[in-house]
Protein backbone atom coordinates (compact mmCIF):
# COMPACT_ATOMS: atom_id res chain seq x y z
CA UNK A 1 0.00 0.00 0.00
CA UNK A 2 2.52 2.30 1.41
CA UNK A 3 5.22 1.77 -1.67
CA UNK A 4 1.64 2.37 -4.23
CA UNK A 5 1.39 5.87 -2.72
CA UNK A 6 4.97 6.42 -3.25
CA UNK A 7 4.27 6.13 -6.57
CA UNK A 8 1.21 7.96 -6.90
CA UNK A 9 2.50 10.97 -4.74
CA UNK A 10 5.86 10.95 -6.97
CA UNK A 11 3.22 11.11 -10.10
CA UNK A 12 0.09 12.97 -9.35
CA UNK A 13 1.75 15.29 -6.01
CA UNK A 14 -0.23 17.36 -3.94
CA UNK A 15 -3.61 15.92 -4.90
CA UNK A 16 -2.24 12.30 -3.53
CA UNK A 17 -0.63 13.86 -0.43
CA UNK A 18 -4.03 16.02 0.18
CA UNK A 19 -6.35 12.78 -0.07
CA UNK A 20 -3.95 10.52 1.77
CA UNK A 21 -3.95 13.37 4.80
CA UNK A 22 -7.21 13.83 4.80
CA UNK A 23 -8.11 10.02 5.16
CA UNK A 24 -5.60 9.44 7.71
CA UNK A 25 -7.30 12.30 9.94
CA UNK A 26 -10.64 10.06 9.66
CA UNK A 27 -8.86 6.84 10.71
CA UNK A 28 -8.31 5.37 7.91
CA UNK A 29 -5.04 3.23 7.83
CA UNK A 30 -3.12 5.33 5.11
CA UNK A 31 0.52 7.23 5.90
CA UNK A 32 -0.36 10.31 5.86
CA UNK A 33 2.69 10.98 7.71
CA UNK A 34 5.44 9.07 5.63
CA UNK A 35 3.65 11.31 2.66
CA UNK A 36 4.49 14.24 4.01
CA UNK A 37 8.48 13.71 4.66
CA UNK A 38 8.47 12.52 1.40
CA UNK A 39 6.94 15.79 -0.05
CA UNK A 40 9.35 17.36 2.36
CA UNK A 41 12.38 15.51 0.58
CA UNK A 42 10.68 15.97 -2.34
CA UNK A 43 10.71 19.76 -2.17
CA UNK A 44 13.92 20.18 -0.89
CA UNK A 45 15.07 18.11 -3.89
CA UNK A 46 13.22 20.68 -5.79
CA UNK A 47 10.47 18.69 -7.65
CA UNK A 48 7.71 20.30 -5.65
CA UNK A 49 6.85 23.81 -4.16
CA UNK A 50 7.96 23.50 -0.54
CA UNK A 51 5.28 26.16 0.40
CA UNK A 52 2.56 24.36 -1.61
CA UNK A 53 3.33 21.23 0.16
CA UNK A 54 3.31 22.48 3.57
CA UNK A 55 -0.08 24.59 2.63
CA UNK A 56 -1.73 21.54 1.05
CA UNK A 57 -0.64 19.00 4.11
CA UNK A 58 -1.90 21.81 6.69
CA UNK A 59 -5.36 22.33 4.98
CA UNK A 60 -6.25 18.59 4.42
CA UNK A 61 -5.09 17.81 8.09
CA UNK A 62 -7.53 20.27 9.68
CA UNK A 63 -10.45 19.45 7.03
CA UNK A 64 -9.88 15.94 7.92
CA UNK A 65 -9.79 16.43 11.85
CA UNK A 66 -13.13 18.80 11.44
CA UNK A 67 -14.90 16.28 9.22
CA UNK A 68 -14.02 13.73 12.20
CA UNK A 69 -15.64 16.14 14.78
CA UNK A 70 -19.19 17.02 12.95
CA UNK A 71 -19.07 13.17 11.88
CA UNK A 72 -18.54 12.79 15.81
CA UNK A 73 -21.02 15.86 16.69
CA UNK A 74 -23.85 14.44 14.39
CA UNK A 75 -23.04 10.28 15.25
CA UNK A 76 -23.34 11.08 18.96
CA UNK A 77 -26.65 13.29 18.79
CA UNK A 78 -28.00 9.98 16.98
CA UNK A 79 -26.16 7.51 19.38
CA UNK A 80 -27.75 9.64 23.08
CA UNK A 81 -31.16 9.51 21.33
CA UNK A 82 -30.94 5.67 20.30
CA UNK A 83 -29.46 4.42 23.56
CA UNK A 84 -30.77 7.09 26.05
CA UNK A 85 -30.55 5.80 29.44
CA UNK A 86 -29.45 2.28 28.76
CA UNK A 87 -25.88 0.86 30.15
CA UNK A 88 -24.15 2.04 26.35
CA UNK A 89 -25.56 5.46 26.69
CA UNK A 90 -23.22 6.06 29.95
CA UNK A 91 -20.28 5.78 28.12
CA UNK A 92 -21.34 7.95 25.44
CA UNK A 93 -21.73 10.60 28.15
CA UNK A 94 -18.71 9.65 29.47
CA UNK A 95 -17.04 11.54 26.24
CA UNK A 96 -18.48 14.68 27.26
CA UNK A 97 -16.77 14.26 31.03
CA UNK A 98 -13.20 13.06 29.03
CA UNK A 99 -13.31 16.31 27.19
CA UNK A 100 -14.41 19.30 29.77
CA UNK A 101 -10.96 17.05 31.40
CA UNK A 102 -9.00 16.91 28.66
CA UNK A 103 -9.94 19.40 25.94
CA UNK A 104 -7.74 21.60 24.37
CA UNK A 105 -4.58 19.93 25.39
CA UNK A 106 -5.25 17.07 24.42
CA UNK A 107 -6.63 17.92 21.03
CA UNK A 108 -3.01 19.70 20.66
CA UNK A 109 -0.90 17.12 21.45
CA UNK A 110 -2.71 14.17 19.78
CA UNK A 111 -2.20 16.05 16.79
CA UNK A 112 1.77 15.20 16.87
CA UNK A 113 3.15 13.91 20.20
CA UNK A 114 0.71 11.05 20.45
CA UNK A 115 -0.77 11.30 16.80
CA UNK A 116 -2.08 7.47 16.96
CA UNK A 117 -4.95 8.69 18.93
CA UNK A 118 -5.70 11.52 17.04
CA UNK A 119 -8.78 10.55 14.82
CA UNK A 120 -10.07 8.97 17.72
CA UNK A 121 -10.49 12.10 19.73
CA UNK A 122 -11.79 13.84 16.61
CA UNK A 123 -14.92 12.10 17.18
CA UNK A 124 -14.51 11.77 21.36
CA UNK A 125 -14.52 15.39 20.82
CA UNK A 126 -17.28 15.98 18.36
CA UNK A 127 -19.73 13.30 20.48
CA UNK A 128 -18.97 14.82 23.41
CA UNK A 129 -19.98 18.47 21.78
CA UNK A 130 -17.00 20.10 22.63
CA UNK A 131 -17.08 23.69 21.63
CA UNK A 132 -15.67 23.66 17.76
CA UNK A 133 -13.82 27.05 18.15
CA UNK A 134 -12.05 25.29 20.89
CA UNK A 135 -11.50 22.44 19.20
CA UNK A 136 -10.58 24.32 15.91
CA UNK A 137 -7.84 26.89 17.80
CA UNK A 138 -6.11 23.55 19.70
CA UNK A 139 -6.09 21.59 16.43
CA UNK A 140 -4.90 24.22 14.04
CA UNK A 141 -1.77 24.54 16.41
CA UNK A 142 -1.44 21.37 16.95
CA UNK A 143 -1.17 20.32 13.11
CA UNK A 144 1.10 23.93 12.77
CA UNK A 145 3.83 21.70 15.01
CA UNK A 146 2.89 18.18 12.99
CA UNK A 147 2.80 19.49 9.75
CA UNK A 148 6.55 21.91 9.65
CA UNK A 149 7.98 19.09 12.23
CA UNK A 150 7.53 16.13 9.49
CA UNK A 151 8.12 18.29 6.52
CA UNK A 152 11.27 19.60 8.10
CA UNK A 153 12.66 16.46 8.67
CA UNK A 154 11.92 15.57 4.98
CA UNK A 155 13.75 18.87 3.85
CA UNK A 156 16.97 17.99 5.88
CA UNK A 157 17.19 14.03 5.99
CA UNK A 158 15.63 13.49 2.74
CA UNK A 159 15.91 9.44 1.71
CA UNK A 160 17.21 8.64 5.33
CA UNK A 161 13.75 10.72 7.05
CA UNK A 162 11.57 7.64 5.83
CA UNK A 163 13.40 5.55 8.80
CA UNK A 164 13.14 8.79 11.04
CA UNK A 165 9.53 8.43 10.25
CA UNK A 166 9.25 5.04 12.08
CA UNK A 167 11.60 6.30 15.18
CA UNK A 168 9.23 9.17 15.72
CA UNK A 169 6.05 5.90 15.26
CA UNK A 170 7.78 4.17 18.13
CA UNK A 171 8.46 7.05 20.33
CA UNK A 172 4.86 7.94 19.73
CA UNK A 173 3.33 5.08 21.19
CA UNK A 174 5.80 4.54 23.40
CA UNK A 175 4.76 7.51 25.21
CA UNK A 176 0.82 5.99 24.54
CA UNK A 177 1.93 3.05 26.67
CA UNK A 178 3.17 5.52 29.42
CA UNK A 179 0.77 7.43 29.84
CA UNK A 180 -1.71 4.36 30.26
CA UNK A 181 0.47 2.40 33.21
CA UNK A 182 0.92 5.87 34.64
CA UNK A 183 -2.60 6.42 35.26
CA UNK A 184 -4.10 2.73 35.91
CA UNK A 185 -0.56 2.57 38.25
CA UNK A 186 -2.01 4.97 39.79
CA UNK A 187 -5.41 3.61 40.14
CA UNK A 188 -4.38 0.72 40.97
CA UNK A 189 -2.32 1.83 43.78
CA UNK A 190 -5.20 3.42 45.63
CA UNK A 191 -7.73 0.30 45.31
CA UNK A 192 -4.61 -1.62 46.98
CA UNK A 193 -4.06 0.97 49.10
CA UNK A 194 -7.99 0.83 50.04
CA UNK A 195 -8.10 -3.08 49.95
CA UNK A 196 -5.30 -2.96 53.14
CA UNK A 197 -7.32 -0.39 54.99
CA UNK B 1 -5.20 -12.96 50.35
CA UNK B 2 -2.21 -11.20 48.70
CA UNK B 3 -2.66 -8.24 46.84
CA UNK B 4 -2.05 -9.54 43.54
CA UNK B 5 -5.15 -11.78 43.83
CA UNK B 6 -7.28 -9.12 45.52
CA UNK B 7 -6.23 -7.14 42.26
CA UNK B 8 -7.45 -9.83 39.90
CA UNK B 9 -10.58 -10.96 41.56
CA UNK B 10 -11.67 -7.34 41.64
CA UNK B 11 -10.30 -5.05 39.32
CA UNK B 12 -9.55 -7.46 36.42
CA UNK B 13 -9.89 -5.02 33.77
CA UNK B 14 -7.70 -2.75 35.59
CA UNK B 15 -4.77 -5.15 35.96
CA UNK B 16 -5.20 -6.06 32.38
CA UNK B 17 -5.36 -2.92 31.47
CA UNK B 18 -2.29 -1.95 33.00
CA UNK B 19 -0.33 -5.00 32.35
CA UNK B 20 -0.68 -4.24 28.29
CA UNK B 21 0.24 -0.77 28.83
CA UNK B 22 3.59 -2.16 30.25
CA UNK B 23 3.92 -4.59 27.42
CA UNK B 24 2.80 -2.16 24.54
CA UNK B 25 5.38 0.41 26.47
CA UNK B 26 8.40 -2.40 26.55
CA UNK B 27 8.11 -3.45 22.99
CA UNK B 28 7.88 0.30 21.58
CA UNK B 29 10.78 0.84 23.51
CA UNK B 30 13.04 -1.70 21.69
CA UNK B 31 11.79 -1.25 18.53
CA UNK B 32 12.71 2.67 19.27
CA UNK B 33 16.31 1.49 20.33
CA UNK B 34 16.39 -0.67 17.25
CA UNK B 35 15.68 1.53 14.79
CA UNK B 36 17.95 4.50 16.36
CA UNK B 37 20.74 1.89 15.89
CA UNK B 38 19.70 1.33 12.84
CA UNK B 39 19.21 4.69 11.61
CA UNK B 40 22.68 5.78 12.52
CA UNK B 41 24.11 2.93 10.35
CA UNK B 42 21.89 3.09 7.43
CA UNK B 43 21.21 6.79 6.16
CA UNK B 44 22.94 5.68 2.44
CA UNK B 45 19.94 4.50 1.42
CA UNK B 46 20.57 2.65 -2.42
CA UNK B 47 18.30 4.31 -5.18
CA UNK B 48 15.08 2.80 -6.40
CA UNK B 49 13.07 2.82 -8.90
CA UNK B 50 10.40 5.46 -8.08
CA UNK B 51 12.58 7.97 -6.86
CA UNK B 52 12.79 11.16 -8.65
CA UNK B 53 15.98 12.34 -9.80
CA UNK B 54 15.80 15.74 -7.63
CA UNK B 55 15.09 13.40 -4.43
CA UNK B 56 18.06 11.01 -5.35
CA UNK B 57 20.52 13.89 -5.70
CA UNK B 58 19.25 15.74 -2.37
CA UNK B 59 19.82 12.43 -0.70
CA UNK B 60 23.36 12.41 -1.77
CA UNK B 61 24.23 15.71 -1.41
CA UNK B 62 24.70 16.10 -5.58
CA UNK B 63 23.64 19.06 -7.48
CA UNK B 64 20.36 18.44 -9.27
CA UNK B 65 21.59 19.88 -12.23
CA UNK B 66 24.51 17.55 -12.69
CA UNK B 67 22.68 14.27 -11.73
CA UNK B 68 20.30 15.17 -14.68
CA UNK B 69 23.42 15.67 -17.06
CA UNK B 70 24.65 12.48 -15.39
CA UNK B 71 21.06 10.84 -16.50
CA UNK B 72 22.06 11.86 -20.28
CA UNK B 73 18.28 13.08 -20.45
CA UNK B 74 17.99 16.38 -23.07
CA UNK B 75 18.96 19.82 -22.17
CA UNK B 76 16.53 22.47 -22.19
CA UNK B 77 13.34 20.63 -20.81
CA UNK B 78 12.14 20.83 -16.92
CA UNK B 79 11.48 17.76 -15.65
CA UNK B 80 9.02 17.32 -12.67
CA UNK B 81 9.07 14.46 -10.16
CA UNK B 82 11.18 12.44 -13.42
CA UNK B 83 11.89 8.90 -11.47
CA UNK B 84 14.73 6.63 -12.20
CA UNK B 85 12.74 4.76 -13.89
CA UNK B 86 11.42 7.00 -16.85
CA UNK B 87 15.08 8.37 -17.05
CA UNK B 88 15.95 4.97 -18.01
CA UNK B 89 13.13 4.63 -20.24
CA UNK B 90 14.01 8.38 -21.97
CA UNK B 91 17.76 7.45 -22.16
CA UNK B 92 16.98 3.90 -23.74
CA UNK B 93 18.64 1.80 -21.21
CA UNK B 94 17.13 -0.88 -18.64
CA UNK B 95 16.52 0.72 -14.95
CA UNK B 96 19.20 -1.45 -13.43
CA UNK B 97 21.88 0.18 -16.04
CA UNK B 98 20.65 3.45 -14.87
CA UNK B 99 20.95 2.92 -11.21
CA UNK B 100 24.61 1.73 -11.80
CA UNK B 101 25.85 4.76 -14.20
CA UNK B 102 24.11 7.27 -11.47
CA UNK B 103 25.26 5.21 -8.29
CA UNK B 104 29.12 4.96 -9.56
CA UNK B 105 28.84 8.63 -10.63
CA UNK B 106 27.70 9.99 -6.82
CA UNK B 107 30.43 7.96 -5.59
CA UNK B 108 32.83 8.98 -7.84
CA UNK B 109 31.80 12.71 -6.85
CA UNK B 110 31.82 11.92 -3.40
CA UNK B 111 35.57 10.43 -3.95
CA UNK B 112 36.48 13.89 -5.25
Amino acid sequence: MTDLLLELVTAYGLIILAGTVFMAALGAPLPGTVLLVLSGAFAAGGDMDPIMVVLTGFTAAIAGDMAGYFIGFKGGEWLKEKLGRTPLGKHVNKADVFMDKWGGVGVFLSRWLVAPIGPTLNYVAGIGQFDWRRFMLWDVLGEVVWVGLYVGIGMLFSASALALVDLIASASWMILGALGMYFMGKRLMIVARKAKA
Amino acid sequence: MNKTKYLWQKHRLLLIGFSLATLVTLFFLFRFVFSVIYWSYNRDLPIEPWQPLGYVAHSHQVDREWLMRQANLPEGIKFVRLTVEEAAKIDGVTYEEMRDRLTAAIAAQHAQ
